[in-house]
């Protein structure tokens, strides 16, 4: 398989070289997507501001800077296969952990906390922690991500729970009730009934989120007040469908400023920032319009799937350029 | 002599903050001296070293001392301008997306450091890779095109007037202090830039240029225009707001006078005082109501201040932005063909509402003084001490400046408060602290929102439009309730100042171009009741 990566490059997280993250020289973002990795096996890209990792067949690999906290995370919680996520931090420091076995949420209001239950293995200091379950008790989750101000998890049953800063109302895709406050994870009720089916994915970064449905429908909302939206006319407290055409849509991935997407035929599509590079094409600033990315593949090769981190793109390939 | 260029306190400062990043990450440093910085985590923080090393270095110098912070792994590499420039604003980004997502009083000091320090090496590569240095050393103007050299120095002053307003300036061994300065030095540079352009060309001596210059005199404003007086609409007074001058209350008798309320149940009574403020340069020899001596104050109208663009904070469509105060007259204050500015219309108001501008500019700073009377101890929230807070060790300035109609809406403040009116005139009412009817907001979309009221005051009393669709008969009935609520109110003028005492609702309405500078102060409290609850919580 190979990976294809593109954005910023600025602690060579998207080099997997071993090259030296805490050389003095300065990398330059890639500007097109690049094969930065070959292997058997390549899964779950975690890529995040400071660095990227990769499943592979010799296990996780990392490349970029990890910081401490997430160091810390890694260790406790390990990485579990069955979750593609198991903890998650914000923005603004607060930390989520997933108890994989009763899927209970720990969340902490400072990642600093992390540092005490190391020390004591989740005998953390209780007076900055709160403890959250989502949907029907017992039922998994399936996948905790974090975006600026908050969270969303998206359960095996579908359902959709945002919870974050209540100044950022729009990322919660939901309205903060009293009975269902802002800071406590809640349904996200427009993502219920959908007529293509549950929702199999959720993607986020920055202030934007996403969601895919089994029947290959993109939902999407957020959008930062102060910040131009990502897709015009887009800056939406409620899920909103988005149409690239008449493409079934099969995975995306969402950065802080832009959105990569991958359509059922195997055409992959950018749209927003490109300061880093994040898009991989030749527009220098921001695209306003879905772009295609031709990546020149071999007949034989197929893209399987795509991820963003908040400013840089990848594309997941199966087999190898002969 | 040739004027100073800002470009030795930057290659200090690059070298500066290169020391403090290799302090945070070489962990044989003593844990206390760890800088600041070191909240931003090992990524950023070596990020900021390459570009500070990268700056320092660009000069082809070799700078003492380089080897200790360097180990030995620092190779003199050749710089791309563009990355670096490139990453400088990626620095400077990531930073600021930390100041959205905390809400800013959690906001950890080492992000608005971090921003600050990166504003200034920003300020070093503008300065390195433009004309203006070759500008200044060399032809001035004649060999540089004016308005590409003007373009240069406003960008350079932008990116240290946003570390200021968004950043706080924070740091301690650069910040505020070292952004004024390189301001000062800039501007010095650029003054004399533009005095060589109108100076005659080639044949002036140094000795007569000095000459020149020391017959120099400071600038008269005396027959520069002022700002227009005009008023669009002026409302009624009602209950007018006592009146004495500042003779009859000096510091003791201010004292006694809010120490001694008619009715202590409510405290001290608002109050007017005269001629405060009559041997303030703002209203004498530095007149804060001619544009142009406030655009001489402020790099030729070059600084950047924060506007709130609307009628006011709680409308609709309000938003805040930061422009160059030479728009913020030209556009929002003093624009050459006077809009028919009413609230009924869509104009647009911008006001520069409660902002430090004074700490921001300290050459206007030096045009006020403090006023005695806030060296008094003025008494605790008459009904509420958790509103008191902890002691000030100076007055907070805060200035507001705007067209007529701008308008701050019902609301209190934990401070007592002076409210001076420097330029133009202001419509103030106020409704006492016990007064139970003043409907205050809750949390509004995240956001405290208790110390302000739903009473649209203007659009109660007919003075504004209405918007929104109520059923005539609950305006009426809300109508009648307002105009029950007792309350007092003022117009001031020129040289007046407002005693506001903690805890009043106060709504505040400019009624021609106004300048006005609040201070907000407050005293010990003797029961000791905010320390209680402060070390409790």
């Amino acid at each position: 398989m190979e990976l294809y990566a593109t954005g910023f490059d600025a602690w060579n997280q998207l080099n997997f070289n071993k090259t030296d993250p805490r050389s003095n020289d300065e990398p330059s973002d890639l500007r097109a997507f690049t094969c930065i990795l070959r292997d058997p096996v390549i899964r779950n890209v975690g890529a995040f501001l400071t660095y990227t990792s990769v499943e592979t067949s010799s296990g996780n690999t990392t490349a970029g800077i990890v910081p401490k906290e997430h160091l810390l995370a890694r260790k406790l919680r390990g990485i579990d296969h069955r979750h593609s996520s198991c903890w998650a931090e914000a923005l603004n420091g607060s930390f989520v952990i997933l108890n994989t076995t009763d899927f209970k949420l720990e969340q902490y209001s400072d990642s600093k906390n992390l540092r005490y239950m190391a020390g004591t293995l989740l005998n953390a200091k209780d007076d900055a922690k709160q403890t959250f379950r989502v949907g029907s008790i017992g039922r998994p989750v399936q996948q905790l991500l974090a975006y600026d101000t908050g969270f969303v998890a998206l359960t095996a049953d579908g359902e959709v729970y945002t919870w974050g800063d209540e100044r950022y109302s729009l990322c919660l895709g939901r309205m903060p009730t009293p009975e269902s406050p802002a800071d406590k994870p809640g349904l996200v009720a427009d993502l219920v009934d959908l007529p293509t089916g549950r929702i199999v994915k959720i993607a986020a970064n920055g202030y934007l989120l996403a969601a895919l449905t089994s029947g290959n429908d993109l939902y999407f909302w957020g959008g930062h007040p102060a910040q131009e939206p990502l897709i015009e006319e887009i800056l939406s407290g409620c899920p909103h469908p988005i149409a690239l055409g008449d493409h079934d849509i099969v995975d995306v991935g969402v950065g802080e400023s832009h959105m990569i997407a991958l359509t059922a035929a195997g055409q992959v599509y950018v749209i927003g920032v490109n300061q880093n590079g994040q898009l991989g094409t030749d527009t220098h600033h921001r695209s306003k319009d879905w772009v295609t990315v031709d990546l020149g593949l071999h007949q034989s090769q197929k893209i399987k799937g795509v991820a963003a981190g908040p400013r840089t793109s990848f594309i997941i390939v199966e087999g190898l350029r002969p | 002599m040739m004027a100073q260029i800002p470009l030795g306190r930057c290659i200090r400062a690059a070298r500066e903050i290169a020391h403090e990043c290799n302090d945070v990450l070489n962990p044989t440093a003593d844990p206390a001296l760890r800088p600041c910085l070191a909240g931003c985590g090992e990524a950023l923080i070596r990020l900021l070293e390459r570009q500070a090393l990268k700056l320092e270095n660009s000069r082809n110098t070799r700078p003492s001392g380089a080897d200790e912070y360097a180990s030995g792994a620092f190779k003199p590499a050749p710089v791309n301008k563009e990355l670096l420039g490139q990453r400088l604003e990626d620095i400077l980004s990531m930073a600021y997306s930390k100041f959205y997502s905390y809400p800013y009083e959690n906001l950890p000091v080492c992000w608005r450091q971090l921003y600050t320090d990166a504003s200034i090496l920003k300020f070093y590569f503008l300065l390195l890779t433009g004309s203006f240095v070759r500008a200044v050393i060399t032809g001035g103007f004649r060999l540089h095109d004016k308005q590409k050299l003007e373009e240069e120095v406003a960008a350079m002053v932008k990116v240290l007037d946003m570390a200021i307003i968004l950043a706080g300036a924070a740091g301690e061994k650069r910040g505020r202090k070292w952004i004024n300065e390189a301001i000062d030095e800039l501007h010095t540079c650029w003054t004399k830039l533009c005095e060589d352009e109108n100076a005659p060309v080639g044949w002036e001596s140094e000795r007569s240029r000095h000459q020149r210059k020391k017959t120099k005199r400071t600038p008269v404003w005396e027959d520069a225009l002022s700002f227009s007086t005009h008023e669009p609409f002026t409302p009624p007074v009602q209950n007018p707001i006592r009146r004495t001058t500042r003779d009859q209350m000096f510091l003791e008798a201010f004292q006694t006078y809010m120490d001694r309320p008619v009715d202590p149940s409510v405290g001290p009574q608002p109050l007017i005082i005269t001629g405060l403020i009559s041997d303030w340069p703002a209203v004498t020899t530095n007149p804060w109501n001619k544009p142009s001596y406030l655009l001489s104050r402020t790099f030729s109208g070059m600084r950047l201040v924060p506007v709130e663009i609307g009628r006011s904070y709680v409308d609709e469509g309000w938003g805040q932005k930061l422009i160059p105060f030479r728009e913020l007259l030209s556009i929002y204050i003093d624009p050459p063909q006077p809009a028919p500015l009413s609230p009924s219309t869509n104009t647009t108001v911008g006001y520069l509402a409660q902002h430090p501008l004074l700490t921001q500019l300290p050459s206007l700073r030096a045009d006020i003084l403090i006023p005695d009377l806030c060296y008094t101890s003025p008494p605790g929230h008459p009904t509420d001490p958790s509103q008191n807070q902890p002691e000030l060790d100076e007055p907070k300035l805060n200035a507001w400046f705007g067209p007529p109609v701008t308008i701050t809406p019902l609301h209190t403040d934990p401070y007592h408060n002076l409210l001076v009116q420097v330029v133009g005139r202001k419509y103030v009412r106020l409704y006492p602290p016990t007064e139970g009817r003043m409907r205050p907001r809750g949390r509004e979309g995240g956001v405290e929102m208790g110390n302000t009221s739903l009473w649209d005051v203007g659009v109660e009393e007919g003075w504004d439009k209405e918007d929104g669709d109520e059923e005539e008969e609950d305006k009426e009935r809300r109508k009648k309730e307002f105009n029950e609520i007792p309350f007092v109110d003022c117009i001031l003028e020129p040289g007046d100042t407002l005693y506001i005492p903690i805890g009043w609702w106060h709504y505040v309405r400019g009624l021609s171009v106004s300048f006005s500078v609040s201070f907000w102060w407050n005293g010990g409290v003797d029961d000791g009741e905010w320390r209680d609850s402060s070390l409790s919580s």
